[in-house]
């Protein structure tokens, strides 16, 4: 508990820190920290409307987050999340584009098709990576080409929209996609929303209460005694992979039925790549990473408005944010080491100890 | 001539070390309360306390490791604030610590010249970070400490492929290599032969009369009157006395430290309790690559200890990994029979093992045993996933888990007694306790423990030792592996003596002594063998 409690005030002294470097940098370009800040917390969650487009960023890079943490958890870099869920947008378009008409039984078969390809997809991975010894990033990468150009052949040549000019699949019945909330005003936000606080509790369930995720853990905490203990390392390392491409799969199943309803090839902006800086802002913990995506997200919708607000920046600013972000959430460690010493000293003066 | 080089111009001893009450807490567990020692130069001063008596604290705090919360220090009768081992290496201090601090991925050299890099003479205007190695001018260097110290290491192999004996002797030849003046040792010898620990006192000696001042933890009594001069007893975070080791003996150690005598602990040998065996194994091959006569068998039965002596790395290890993973290991090695509680369980995996009763205490504890930033109660869990009475479906049922692990602490007297802190924090000894807790717990029908009292203290091995004879009038069979023959003549029923990946002599238990067991062990006859299937 108290190291948990002990790694929170770290990540938060790193964002902290982060963001005072930010403000530096936007004085160096001769704009008011102040103003930049408004803008952003305006384009965050100024309105329902703008708050609901940020959390509909955030859903999906929750999903990859986790999906990338498990995958920590085992010590693999899981980089084959994007590919992973490209296969489950695939197979929940294709779920919903044959299944029933029924509302409910369409979205159970979209549901269960992306969660099952993206597994599928991420075991693979799993296979290569614990069986066959490949190294995960080289594969994860391979598999993302090949996942993006399958998918793409498959859309196009067997289930292309033949009224859109777009590299696009039919359209799932419009009865089975999931109706969006009223309260966001237009923002396509729909009850799908609730699959991301979801999974991770899930996760941390996970974690906390089966003798599977202890396993897991145990693997990443000391992988020689896990071995000893007589969890086999490879097998954790597989299941891992394929955690996460089920997580990943789910990311596939949010696009089709709650927004777009149909598999739009490249429809992801780099969901996979950013769940990497979600889970390590978020130190592999799934109440963490429910904050930092939700901090990505914000981050991302706010910088929209900079163009039109700002004379010098960009939305483009947003990636240097997180990239400051992220390089000081990585280093935090060596933070409060420094600060220790002067807070010890300080404490010393304070108790009239002569040192 | 020179004034002896331990003592000032007028001849009077010079203090090394003095530390004057040095006090540390953690959160409301004070780790220190006051320490105050001296040290003359030139001595061998031991340190002795139980288990979390706040040893280790005391030196990482000499070493600055850990800064002090009140006290200072002298060194050589300056006043020192040590605030890393940077400054504490400038000023001549060394530390070889309790658990090994090698870069694993590094090749033995590499890991001793880190810090202390030898370059090239042309190289001298080069920027510090940017100077080539002279990994052979090192290596002469080395090669010359480890002839004078007649301590011998494979220099270019890498720490990962080599036995825990091995890495202690890196780390102090790396420690004679950096040319410290102050020695700290925490628990050198715990890993060590007693042929090795004879050799490395001798060297400790010279170092000494070199005008070296030593600093050296450890619970073996007899190593502290062995080499030591003068000994500081700790007790509670305090040093409760200094003695001069010429007036005191291990009885008098042991009254200062445990406030009590201790017992001597022996088997009755009663002989076991049933007749069917345990375990039997026909002609295991242990070596990778074995000849004709490096086959082991052996057959235990309930309620008896076996205790294996030998020198390390003559196939112990093995032995251990073929009873821990039979699958894994028996894949690239033959045997003719290997059978636990009368079933063949050449295809079992270690799951299996340890559900049929299966326990085992590792020989390194960081390595094989712990998960060192996790909670005592989640440690306890650890290879007993599976446990029934832990788990209910798929889940762990983690108030069954706590409620055993604040048990098993009870037993095995595990301090501080806080199921939640996590293993890193607790003493070193008294992480072995914990891991002896979980392996005991739940009774199982073998036992096998791979140096099980390695760093603790005197009054822990009594309980320890108690404890197993206990065990083994319940009807658990017992396996022995320990450097310490005293311990294998004191509990053990039979004892087998390992070398050379086999079996080579055996003797039944309280008909032999240590010279006897000794000279077996490196290799010569007795005539008092017996067959080993009596
Ligand atoms: N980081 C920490 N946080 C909390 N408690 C600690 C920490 N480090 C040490 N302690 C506590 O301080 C006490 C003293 O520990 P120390 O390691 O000095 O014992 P020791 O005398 O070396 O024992 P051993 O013989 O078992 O090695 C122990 O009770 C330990 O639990
Ligand atoms: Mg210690």
């Amino acid at each position: 508990m108290k190291a948990k409690l002990l790694a929170f005030r770290r990540s938060l002294t790193a964002l902290i820190i982060g963001f005072l470097a930010s403000a530096v940098l936007i004085l160096c370009v001769g704009e008011s920290p102040r103003h930049i800040l408004q803008i952003f917390l305006n384009g965050a969650g100024g309105s329902a409307y703008d708050f609901g487009l940020t959390l509909y960023y955030a859903v999906p890079l929750v999903l990859t987050g986790l999906a990338v943490s498990i995958g920590l958890k085992t010590r693999l870099f899981n980089i084959g999340v994007e590919g992973q869920l490209t296969v489950g947008a695939l197979a929940a378009a294709l779920a919903g584009i044959v299944g029933p008409d029924s509302a409910p039984w369409n979205r159970l078969l979209g549901f269960g098709a992306a969660l099952l390809a993206g597994g599928l997809w991420g075991a693979l991975l799993g296979y290569l990576r614990a069986r066959r010894r490949a190294h995960e990033v080289v594969a994860g990468i391979m598999l993302n080409f090949i996942a993006y150009g399958l998918t793409s052949w498959i859309a196009l040549n067997f289930f292309k929209n033949p009224e859109s000019q777009n590299p696009e699949t039919m359209s799932i019945p419009t009865g089975a996609r999931i109706p969006s909330f009223t309260f966001f005003q237009s923002a396509p936000v729909s009850w799908v929303l609730i699959i991301a606080p979801f999974a991770a509790l899930c996760v941390w369930a996970y974690y906390r209460w089966t003798r599977a995720g202890f396993a897991m853990e145990a693997v990443g905490s000391n992988p020689e005694a896990a071995r000893y203990a007589g969890i086999s390392i490879a097998t954790q390392q597989f299941w891992a992979l394929t955690l996460g491409g089920m997580l990943s799969g789910l990311v596939g199943f949010i696009e089709v039925y709650g927004n777009t309803g149909k598999f739009v090839v490249g429809f992801s902006p780099g969901y996979g790549f950013m769940g990497v800086a979600v889970a390590l802002v978020g130190r592999l913990n799934p109440l963490g990473i429910l904050g930092a995506a939700l901090l990505f997200a914000g981050l991302h919708k706010g910088s929209l408005d900079l163009d039109f607000e700002t004379e010098w920046l960009t939305r483009d600013f947003a990636q240097i944010l997180q990239a400051i972000l992220i390089l000081f959430m990585s280093c935090s460690n060596l933070i409060p080491a420094s600060w220790q010493l002067r807070i010890e000293v300080l404490k010393r003066r304070l108790h009239g100890n002569r040192d | 001539m020179k004034p002896n080089a331990n003592t000032d111009a007028i001849g009077s001893p010079q203090i090394a070390i003095e530390a004057v009450g040095l006090a540390k807490a953690y959160g409301t567990c004070i780790s220190n309360a006051d320490v105050s020692f001296k040290v003359l130069k030139g001595t061998i001063h031991g340190i002795l306390g139980e288990n979390g008596a706040g040893k280790s604290t005391a030196m990482k705090i000499l070493y600055g490791l850990v800064k002090p919360d009140l006290g200072e220090i002298w060194i050589d009768g300056i006043k020192r604030s040590i605030h890393s081992p940077q400054d504490a290496k400038a000023i001549g201090i060394g530390m070889v610590h309790q658990h090994f601090m090698l870069s694993e991925a590094q090749t033995v050299l590499e890991n001793i010249v880190l810090g202390n890099e030898t370059t090239y003479i042309w190289a001298r205007t080069i920027p510090e970070p940017l100077k080539p190695l002279n990994l052979d001018a090192s290596r002469a260097a080395v090669l010359k400490i480890m002839a004078e110290h007649n301590l011998t290491v494979p220099l270019e192999a890498k720490i990962d492929d080599l036995s825990v004996g091995v890495r202690q002797r890196v780390e102090i030849i790396k420690l004679l290599y950096a040319d410290a003046k102050i020695l700290i040792l925490d628990e050198p010898t715990a890993v060590l032969t007693p042929q090795e620990i004879q050799d490395f006192f001798k060297q400790l000696r010279i170092l000494a009369k070199a005008g070296k001042t030593i600093l050296i933890v450890t619970h073996k009594l007899r190593e502290l009157l062995d080499v030591t001069d003068t000994i500081s007893i700790f007790r509670a975070g305090r040093v409760i006395e200094t003695v001069s080791t010429s007036v005191i003996d291990s009885d008098g150690l042991a009254t200062l430290m445990i406030g009590r005598r201790l017992e001597t602990i022996r088997n009755d040998h009663k002989g076991p309790t049933s007749s069917k065996p345990v375990l039997t194994i026909e002609d295991l091959h242990l070596s990778p690559a074995p000849t004709a006569q490096q086959s082991c068998s052996l057959t235990l039965f309930p309620g008896e200890i076996l205790g294996i002596a030998g020198i390390e790395g003559n196939g112990q290890a093995e032995l251990v990994e073929a009873l821990r993973h039979p699958r894994e290991f028996l894949r690239g090695h033959a045997v003719k029979r290997f059978e636990f509680l009368g079933k063949d369980v050449r295809h079992w995996k270690t799951p299996e093992m340890v559900a049929s009763g299966l326990g085992c205490i590792p020989a390194d504890r960081h390595h094989e045993g712990l998960l060192l930033d996790r909670s005592a109660v989640q440690n306890f869990a650890l290879g007993h996933e599976n446990n029934p009475k832990f788990r209910s479906g798929p889940f762990l049922r983690w108030k069954q888990i706590r409620a055993a692990t604040a048990t098993g602490m009870d037993i095995c007297q595990v301090n501080p007694r806080l199921p939640d802190l996590l293993l890193k924090d607790f003493s070193g000894g008294n992480q072995q306790k914990l891991i002896i807790a979980r392996e005991i717990h739940d009774k199982p029908r073998l036992l096998i423990a791979f140096h099980p009292t390695r760093g603790i203290d005197v009054g822990a091995i009594e309980l320890l030792h108690k404890k197993l004879l206990e065990l083994r009038a319940e009807g658990m069979a017992i396996i022995l592996i320990s450097s310490e023959l005293e311990e294998i003549l004191a509990l053990s029923d039979r004892i087998a003596v390992m070398e050379n990946y086999r079996i080579s002599r055996t003797f039944l238990g309280g008909r032999c002594d240590e010279t006897e067991l000794g000279l077996a062990m490196s290799g010569s006859h007795s005539d008092r063998e017996v067959p080993f299937e009596s």
